[in-house]
């Protein structure tokens, strides 16, 4: 993912490991933020008046911008799919290049006709009725089951999970663009 | 002050648990950083 991992504070190092891991085993130090106390939290205003800092993640990008902040409950747990999203709007080519290296990833179909979607989008109801009539063959990817396909659209389409998204012959359209999909069907 | 996206991110320098220097300047250019707060130790993750 080209992201590194910094954990400030003490926390079991065992569930810090852990949680790196299932972000794409991605290497961190674990850095001591005791001596001034709270020093580095109290610059990123996340420091509680009890001296602990609060359960907090900042994505930082290239240039030293932030890009994201979540602060979270105490009790809940970072939800690993925005963090995901986040940095793989960051660096696209890697999220993609790790997501297809996963255990279990699907490659992309090799058909004429990829229509990436999910169950609940109404745009991509519209395209299935569209190719029924069309008489057009395809193979449907649920993105929200195949998530090295969700990887791919996030790819094409500047790090959105856009659906529908299609893969015609190598030609990606995302978004139901119909004079666009109806020319690379050669419809048009 | 709390930070929000599109501010710079203040720079730190601290050690890491083998007495290592890093600083958030190491990474400029070269990588994106997820910088993660914890709590003390002894609260559930």
């Amino acid at each position: 993912m080209n992201a590194q991992v910094l954990g400030i504070s003490v926390d079991s190092v065992p569930c810090l490991k852990a949680w790196a891991e299932s972000l794409g085993g991605i290497t961190y130090p674990l850095l001591s933020d005791f001596y001034p106390h709270g020093a580095v939290a109290q610059k990123y205003g996340v420091l509680l008046p009890d001296g602990r800092s609060e359960r907090a993640i900042f994505v930082i990008d290239k240039a030293g911008i932030i890009q994201y902040v979540d602060i979270h409950d105490i009790d809940s747990q970072p939800d690993n799919e925005v963090l995901f999203g986040v940095l793989a709007r960051l660096e696209p080519q890697a999220a993609a290049r790790w997501q297809a290296a996963q255990p279990g990833a699907a490659p992309e179909p090799q058909v004429d006709v990829v229509l990436y979607c999910t169950p609940w989008c109404p745009a991509c109801r519209r395209v299935r009725a569209y190719f029924q009539e069309k008489h057009i063959s395809y193979v449907e990817v649920d993105i929200t089951r195949d998530r090295a396909a969700a990887m791919r659209v996030r790819e094409w389409a500047n790090g959105y999970e856009t659906t529908p998204t299609f893969n015609i012959r190598g030609q990606i359209i995302v978004d139901f663009d119909r004079a666009k999909v109806d020319k690379a069907l050669g419809l048009a | 002050m709390k930070l929000i996206p599109g501010n710079p991110a203040p720079e730190f320098n601290l050690n890491n648990h083998l007495e290592q220097q890093v600083r958030l300047s190491d990474y400029l250019g070269k990588k994106n950083v997820v910088l993660v707060f914890f709590p003390l130790a002894w609260t559930p993750v």
